[in-house]
């Protein structure tokens, strides 16, 4: 089974450009904040600097702006031979890509995608889409997720750890602006949040995490050998 | 700017439907997103009835509220649950799960369809996904301001566009995608609004400030976004007075009125 790390630039910044071994690929950006997505220099750098890691982009929900400098990172990225995956949050992405059949990397539809959808992902619509386009791999971090998609299918999970999604926010509370001048105020440690709502609870940046533990164990017993093709983690 | 009101009984619908421009309202048997709230639903069939030609005698169209992610098996059930208020003349459905916008697009009955703002529709693209369906209107998503929303709309206007009376309604986070929401699988609609702490601070899950919002319907008025919503929440006298601020709003960005002029002079909501 493979294993993949959650990084951004702010993150590799702060491990001085290593990442720690036991891990065969990246996913580079950030799901939930479009800010945190890298460019096509630096998935370039990245690969450079980290031979042997396959470079995965993780996107976000998109506005405007950051759909078309995503779109041009991907349609770079992928002609210049240096990705040739991507991780998509975002529905106009997803549209995008299924309906540019020169663009030819690899889809997976991201865990937050994969909550907006919910029960539709196993809608005709849905079903021909992704036989279409060849898009067989979901992320997933709960056992709701999981219940979303298809149980009798030849349908790959990449499963996240430690944390699975809880919420996010455009508004940041340091600016008190939507993503205006956004100085990267929030960081991206992990930290504690101690809520009555419900326990183990993190903030991260603009998203709320729980922590998924219990659940990831539940989840590999209840799926057949070979459904998970991927851990990916976030340290 | 026309008015949508959302309604919860006849009273309200003898009401807003003399004074708003359009109304909806919800089912219990079509979960839409408002399932802590069951009081805000109209029970029965023959409510649902009444509330639709109450709203067609004040000559005023009226929606139907499905707008949540539905489970498979509940599909059967929920297209004859539509079928059978959209042959009491309900004029449309807001909704939000692909296979319902599917089905009706291509099944019918012919229904307008209305995008939620909880498909998390944030770009041009986004759009044009959900264009497929023949949607004819989208609500734009809380989350989503003015600034980072022109140029969607300028690239878009087959569509109309509609927001949410901000003052009234208005999540920390983005709506739609929000298991937090319901993760304790308690009735409480209101885990957002608990505080919390971190490295022993209290701190809240934050919004916009008042003059904010009120800034943000400025905003949006001038990009000519066609509908403003007030949500089904609150009691009726409350809604009233709702209602009537939103008018209020509404007369004052028709006679001309600068932005800050405007935040100030609606300085006394919220």
């Amino acid at each position: 089974m493979e294993r993949a790390l959650i990084v951004n630039d702010d993150w590799l910044k702060a491990h001085g450009g290593k990442t720690p071994g036991g891990f065969d690929s990246l996913y580079y950006g950030d799901e939930f904040c479009q800010v945190k997505i890298p460019g096509l220099g630096g998935i370039k750098k990245a690969a450079r600097n980290l031979p042997g890691k396959k470079i995965i982009l993780l996107t976000s929900v998109l506005t405007q702006e950051y759909l078309k400098r995503t779109v041009r990172t991907i349609r770079e990225g992928f002609s210049g031979g240096c990705l040739d995956e991507v991780v998509v949050n975002d529905i106009g992405l997803l549209h995008y890509l299924v309906n540019k059949p020169d663009v030819k990397v690899a889809i997976n539809i991201g865990r937050v995608l994969v909550y907006t959808l919910g029960f539709s992902l196993r809608s005709p619509f849905f079903i021909k889409m992704f036989k279409k386009r060849k898009i067989d791999a979901f992320e997933a971090d709960s056992l709701d997720s999981f219940g979303y998609l298809r149980t009798k299918s030849a349908l790959k999970y990449n499963l996240h750890a430690p944390y699975r999604y809880l919420a996010q926010t455009r508004f940041c509370g340091h600016t008190q602006k939507f993503n205006g001048g956004c100085d990267r105020h929030c960081g991206d440690d992990v930290r504690p949040v101690i809520s009555g709502v419900t326990d183990k609870m993190f903030l991260k940046g603009n998203v709320y995490l729980k922590d998924n533990s219990a659940d990831i164990a539940r989840i590999r017993g209840s799926l057949p050998a070979g459904r998970i093709k991927r851990l990916v983690f976030c340290l | 700017m026309k008015i949508v009101a959302g309604i919860i009984n006849a009273a309200e619908a003898e009401y807003f439907s003399a004074r708003a421009d359009e109304l909806y309202f919800g089912v219990p048997q079509i979960e839409n997103h408002r399932k802590w709230y069951d009081w805000q639903h109209i029970r029965n069939i023959r409510d649902v009835e009444k509330i639709i030609k109450i709203a067609h005698k004040n000559g005023k169209k009226i929606y139907l509220a499905a707008n949540e992610m539905y489970r498979p098996e509940s599909y059967g059930r929920l297209v004859k649950s539509v079928k059978q208020i959209a042959g009491l003349g309900v004029d449309g459905l807001i909704v939000r799960d692909v296979f319902l916008l599917d089905y009706f697009n291509k099944e019918g009955p012919p229904l307008d369809l209305v995008l939620s703002s909880t498909a998390v529709c944030f770009n041009s693209k986004s759009l044009d996904f959900f264009a497929q369906f023949n949607v004819s209107r989208a609500v734009i998503p809380q989350h989503l301001p003015p600034e980072e929303c022109k140029h969607v709309l300028a690239g878009n206007r087959r569509l109309k566009y509609e927001i949410f009376y901000f003052p009234d309604c208005f999540c920390p986070n983005i709506d739609g995608i929000c298991p937090y929401h319901d993760i304790n699988k308690v009735k409480n609609p209101r885990n957002c609004n608990f505080s919390f702490k971190i490295n022993g601070k209290t701190c809240r899950m934050e919004k916009p400030s008042g003059s904010a919002r009120r800034g943000m319907i400025y905003d949006f008025y001038k990009l000519k976004v066609d509908y403003i919503k007030m949500a089904r929440d609150g009691g009726f006298k409350e809604k009233k007075a709702v209602f009537g601020n939103i008018k209020r709003m509404l007369e004052l960005l028709e006679g001309d009125i600068s932005r800050g002029e405007f935040v100030l002079k609606t300085g006394d909501i919220m």
